[in-house]
């Protein structure tokens, strides 16, 4: 880094970068939350097709690299007449990825609530809506928090894996910068600092929230 | 479409050196993963408050930044300080640096779930510090660190695609390159993902048999 | 009046009930003894219907309850009418009854509140009565982590009676509990009986199992083998298999 102002103009270059980061990550966590409270249906399905299904897709997203899925996103799109652009293209994988990742959290969080609670529930006779609202979804919220919190960091690093196919965010800014400045150590040390900034700052948001819900009964244990 | 056979002729050859590529750098990667975490847990246990210190300071760092970071700066930067080393070289360095971190991590769960009056009947018959972690501690750790261990070495093996970003002739970089030659849009990525499936299955297997065989006294 | 006839029960190939005969009547307490496995646990749930089960009838005041004669086999009853059926029996498990995001007082009106469909200041109001009446007024507000196994137990007795049930089914509930706290349940247990409600209880605790049972069924591999009352079963048993298990519970 040879003068100030250049100092200046890439810390804000990362700095937009990370916040590009953090809005795919955000975005992606959304629609795979999504999409992983849908995949629950197959998950506990009664036919056997069903879980088949989801065992296959969480299978298949989780043994390949998110790079092979996000190169094979990107190449089939338009092959599929779909122009959508990098971006678009990075948000659909990141959320297939972690929509599988997430389904994997609440399929854990569901199993981990001792069967009592579900008799106790059943005992009761509650209608479905209530049962849900008031008892199934606290519970597995309860019991898949931690994990959740994990897939919240997993999320932002692998947002950066999207630079390879050209997405622009905090990794593609940094390498754009060395390209031209050469200040390798520099420049990707202050990337290193904008992502630990945000991945442990969510997993010590996680912990207080954590914290919180603890104190009213409401979450579990954390190892 | 080629038929298949044709295909297995014209191309079989390149996934399957991105494919031998792929699993050596995985295996060698991931032995040296193992060691280095091994290096980090001693220095954990012998190195006071300030050894364990340092060892969280690194386990946090690498934790919380993207393994692509690690694997630009010793790829783009090591050149520019004298070392021009391979670009497998480098990027299985990035590798080994952040699995040894999670994988010290794994050691040390496993570490304190183990009963420690062993180690100090070890110290009882004189054992030194090294021998007793050589011979007691570690073989201890390894065993009850298998299953998670197991799940690191898939990661580790997944993260070497990123080194196609680094002109590292891996499967991935195969593919790309099969997609660029033929036109075809994403059949080669297809057939990448289930060769990587594949290679997880067989990691999968070799660590499940290696857990049974060590519970057989 | 409860009545269970030729109740049939397997776990894939493992039959764990082999033909349950069982009448309790109203106002009576059954307690339900036996070894660890010997399908007491499993009764209890088929009564409520936590378990399917094979063969036989569960007949409340005459009605049969949890399956429809349809053409050809039987099959369950609509989901909304076994909900209807389950609020007639009020159920306590060994540990875990409570939910944990939920104070004393939600516990125990949930129930009223949602699938009675009580306003929440009666479901509330009812809940206030029946916590005091177990001796938990000043922990209404309490959350389940905050109180003792024994309190815990004794919201999770509230909570099934504020349903108003028929019949009260009680799984080991002093098992999982110090020593020290069982009697504190045991007292609400007790009181009730002067309320004659109807309770199957399962429990290893012969001596109060003797104390508040009108009668007591050994059970012994899926099936009832012998039943009478505490004295006849507890002092001067025929079955020798009860002899055994007494011998070896002293």
């Amino acid at each position: 880094m040879t003068s100030w102002p250049m100092f200046v103009s890439t810390v804000t270059l990362l700095a937009r970068g990370a916040l590009v980061s953090l809005w795919l990550a955000a975005a992606s966590t959304a629609a795979g939350t999504v999409l992983a409270v849908l995949l629950m249906a197959p998950a506990f399905s009664r036919i056997g097709l069903g879980r088949s299904a989801y065992r296959v897709f969480v299978w298949v997203v989780r043994g390949t690299p998110v790079l092979v899925q996000a190169l094979l996103i990107f190449y089939a799109l338009p092959a599929l007449d779909l122009q959508t652009g990098p971006y678009i293209a990075g948000v659909i994988v990141l959320t297939l990825y972690l929509g599988a990742l997430i389904a994997e959290v609440i399929r854990g969080g569901v199993l981990a609530i001792p069967r009592p609670q579900w008799d106790s529930a059943r005992s009761l006779g509650l209608p479905p809506i209530a049962l849900l609202r008031r008892v199934v979804a606290p519970l597995v919220i309860r019991y898949s928090l931690p994990a959740y919190v994990n897939v919240c960091v997993m999320a932002v690093k692998a947002s950066s894996v999207l630079s390879i196919i050209s997405v622009w965010e905090l990794t593609f800014a940094a390498r754009e910068i060395i390209e031209r400045t050469l200040a390798v150590f520099s420049v990707l040390g202050l990337a290193a600092g904008f992502y630990f900034v945000m991945c442990f700052g969510i997993d010590r948001l996680g912990r207080r929230v954590e914290a919180r819900l603890a104190l009213r009964g409401f979450a579990g244990g954390r190892a | 479409m080629l038929k298949f056979e044709r295909w297995l002729e014209v191309y079989g050859p390149s996934y399957l050196d991105g494919l031998g590529w792929t699993a050596v750098v995985a295996l060698v990667a991931a032995v040296a993963a193992i060691a280095w975490g091994t290096a980090l847990l001693a220095v954990r246990l012998q190195g006071g408050r300030w050894g364990g210190r340092a060892v969280d300071a690194y386990v946090q760092l690498l934790r919380n930044i993207p393994v692509l970071v690690p694997i630009y700066i010793i790829y783009f930067g090591f050149p520019l300080i004298g070392l021009v080393w391979p670009a497998v070289v480098c990027g299985g360095l990035a590798l080994v640096l952040q699995n040894g971190a999670y994988i010290s991590e794994i050691f040390r769960g496993a570490y304190q779930a183990i009963d420690h009056v062993q180690f100090d009947s070890a110290k009882s018959i004189g054992l030194s510090h090294w021998h007793t972690f050589r011979k007691v501690t570690m073989p201890q750790v390894i065993v009850y660190s298998l299953p998670a261990l197991g799940n690191q070495v898939v990661l580790l093996l997944k993260d070497t695609s990123l080194l196609s970003a680094i002109t590292v002739a891996e499967l991935t970089m195969h593919a790309k390159l099969l997609t660029e030659q033929t036109g075809a849009a994403y059949e080669a990525f297809v057939v990448v993902a289930v060769l990587y499936l594949a290679l997880v299955g067989v990691f999968e297997v070799a660590f499940g048999l290696a857990g049974r065989a060590v519970r057989w006294p | 009046m409860i009545e269970v006839r030729g109740l049939r029960k397997s776990f894939g190939d493992v039959p764990v009930l082999r033909g349950i005969d069982l009448v309790v009547g109203d106002g009576e307490v059954v307690s339900l003894i036996g070894r660890s496995g010997c399908g007491k646990t499993t009764l209890l749930r088929c009564i409520n219907f936590l378990e399917e089960y094979d063969a036989g009838e569960i007949r409340l005041d005459g009605r049969l309850l949890w399956y429809r004669d349809g053409k050809g086999a039987r099959r369950p009853a609509p989901e909304s009418e076994t909900r209807r059926m389950r609020q007639q029996m009020g159920v306590v498990f060994q540990q875990y009854n409570l939910f944990p995001h939920m104070t004393a007082l939600d516990n125990v009106a949930l129930g009223p509140r949602f699938s009675q469909g009580l306003s929440r200041a009666d479901a509330e109001g009812l809940g206030e009565r029946l916590l005091q009446r177990v001796g938990l007024a000043q922990k209404i507000h309490a959350y389940p982590g905050q109180l003792s196994g024994g309190q815990q137990q004794r919201v999770a007795i509230a909570r099934a009676l504020a349903m108003r049930p028929k019949v009260l089914l009680l799984d080991e509930i002093t098992s999982a509990l110090d020593p020290e706290l069982v009697g504190e349940v045991e007292d609400v247990i007790r009181s009730l009986l002067s309320e004659k409600i109807m309770m199957v209880v399962v429990t290893h605790a012969l001596g109060f199992a003797r104390e508040i049972s009108h009668r007591i069924a050994y059970v012994s591999d899926g099936r009832v083998a012998e039943v009478g009352r505490p004295g006849e079963i507890l002092d001067a048993p025929s079955d020798s298999t009860l002899k055994d298990f007494l011998r070896r519970m002293r």
